[in-house]
């Protein structure tokens, strides 16, 4: 593995998710941010597949995936699901089932049974690291939000609306 | 003998409920998770003072609510048939920021209404952002899997024309058929190229799976994942199912090409 070929993985993972972004009607302003969480997740588990194995690296993947994810949301205040959707395109068994049911009908059942395990393996092991990640409550993610102007104003608008109705009320 | 009193405050809280629930449905159908929809449904019907005994429960094609107004005087109850749609990130984002917004106080009942009607109505970006983003996604999915340069283009060739019949006229027919239909044009694609150019030396495998990457349940996947999480386990299982369902034609459908070219070369040849 040189460092050309991790280059292009990079570049090429990055693509990749935000095009899958894009597909999934991404607005513009968000697409290039969207493409981080896919290259976190490819180049953790492709770095880490040789060390520790397939199981293993899919769930260090998931995991930082999700954490990427996370972060990426309350810094920028969107559904969790606008930065997990496209990033864990990469990871998901989509080439596994396929592989799978392919060697079944092709008669080759040792390796429609290889491919149907690690299928499974992988799965489990998404689910796992997206499980463990989403247990964080929300507020020691909200420590990193940027606090802006709209906040401010919005806590003034509550008051206010506050105020209003104390008024209507009496 | 009080129905005949035209009371102001009924329609209220029924055009309140429906807010709740249209903002809940657009939610389902745009492609959020089981968790957000029931939470977004309770915190806009609360808001709007139907607080007692709010019910939502929510599968991936139904929603099911019902609501007491705050004296006990009345109940709603509304059923909705949601059919599983595509991912729209867009409406998800404008869908959070209203619902936030709502609780901060920002629309009265009317805006609500108007601001949903909008989203509802919100035009598609243009279809082509999303044949050159499925174009792409191949050309580098096939370098990914370890493809080279030129796999990668003929994938991209042939993700682009299943994802445009799977997009476009498949979007109409069953989904398993559409999928099906669409794993034996990428694989007409992975074999021909290959037998036609057998200079180039190219891998049929490599092509086929950087052209399966748009067609890919990617997003019944995840959501899949998110509601086992959330232990939302009959959802999951319905979402995992699909998914599965739709990897499962892909390969019946590149596997039935495959068989049929080997066939009519066997005649041929």
């Amino acid at each position: 593995m040189n460092w050309l070929t991790v280059l292009i993985h990079v570049l090429a993972s990055y693509v990749a998710t935000a095009s899958f972004a894009a597909v999934f009607q991404c607005p513009w302003k968000l697409l290039p941010l969207a493409g981080i969480p896919g290259v976190v997740a490819w180049m953790t588990y492709y770095l880490l597949k040789p060390v520790i194995g397939l199981g293993f690296s899919m769930f260090a993947a998931a995991l930082l995936l999700t954490l990427a994810a996370r972060v990426l949301s309350v810094r920028k205040r969107c559904p969790l699901t606008v930065f997990l959707v496209a990033g864990i395109i990469p990871l998901v068994p989509g080439s596994g089932v396929f592989l799978g049911v392919f060697h079944l009908l092709q008669r080759d059942f040792g390796s429609a049974l290889v491919k149907g395990t690690e299928t499974f393996m992988t799965c489990g092991a998404i689910l796992l690291g997206i499980t463990f990640i989403s247990m964080i409550p929300q507020k020691v993610f909200n420590l990193i939000r940027k606090k802006d102007r709209t906040e401010r104003r919005s806590k003034e608008d509550r008051r206010a609306v506050k105020k209003s109705k104390k008024e209507a009320r009496g | 003998m009080e129905n005949n009193v035209p009371n102001k405050n009924h329609s209220d809280y029924a055009r309140a409920l429906d807010v709740a629930l249209k903002a809940g449905a657009l939610l389902l159908e745009s492609g959020a998770e089981i968790r957000r929809v029931e939470d977004t449904v309770i915190r806009i019907a609360s808001h709007f003072d139907l607080n007692v005994q709010t019910t939502v429960y929510s599968l991936t094609s139904a929603l099911f609510i019902s609501a007491e107004t705050p004296d006990h005087s009345e109940t709603f109850s509304k059923v909705l048939q949601v059919p599983m749609k595509r991912m729209r990130l867009n409406h998800l984002i404008r869908l959070n920021q209203l619902s936030r917004d709502l609780s901060a106080g920002k629309y009265t009942l009317e805006d609500a209404e108007k601001e949903i009607e909008d989203i509802a109505t919100e035009k598609d970006p243009p279809y082509l952002i999303r044949i050159v983003a499925a174009l792409l996604a191949s050309f580098c999915f096939a370098l990914l899997f370890g493809g080279s340069f030129l796999e990668g283009a003929v994938a991209a060739a042939a993700g682009m024309i299943a994802f445009l019949f799977v997009s476009g006229p498949g979007a109409r027919i069953s989904k398993l058929i559409a999928n099906f239909t669409g794993g034996a044009i990428f694989s007409l694609f992975a074999i021909l190229v290959p037998m036609l150019l057998p200079q180039a030396g190219f891998r049929s495998v490599y092509i086929m799976l950087g052209a399966m990457m748009p067609l890919v349940p990617g997003v019944s996947f995840m959501n899949s994942f998110r509601d086992f999480a959330n232990g939302d386990y009959l959802s999951g299982t319905i979402r995992l199912l699909d998914a599965i369902l739709i990897g499962t034609c892909l390969a019946s459908g590149a596997a039935v090409m495959w068989r049929l070219i080997e066939f009519v070369g066997g005649l041929i040849g």
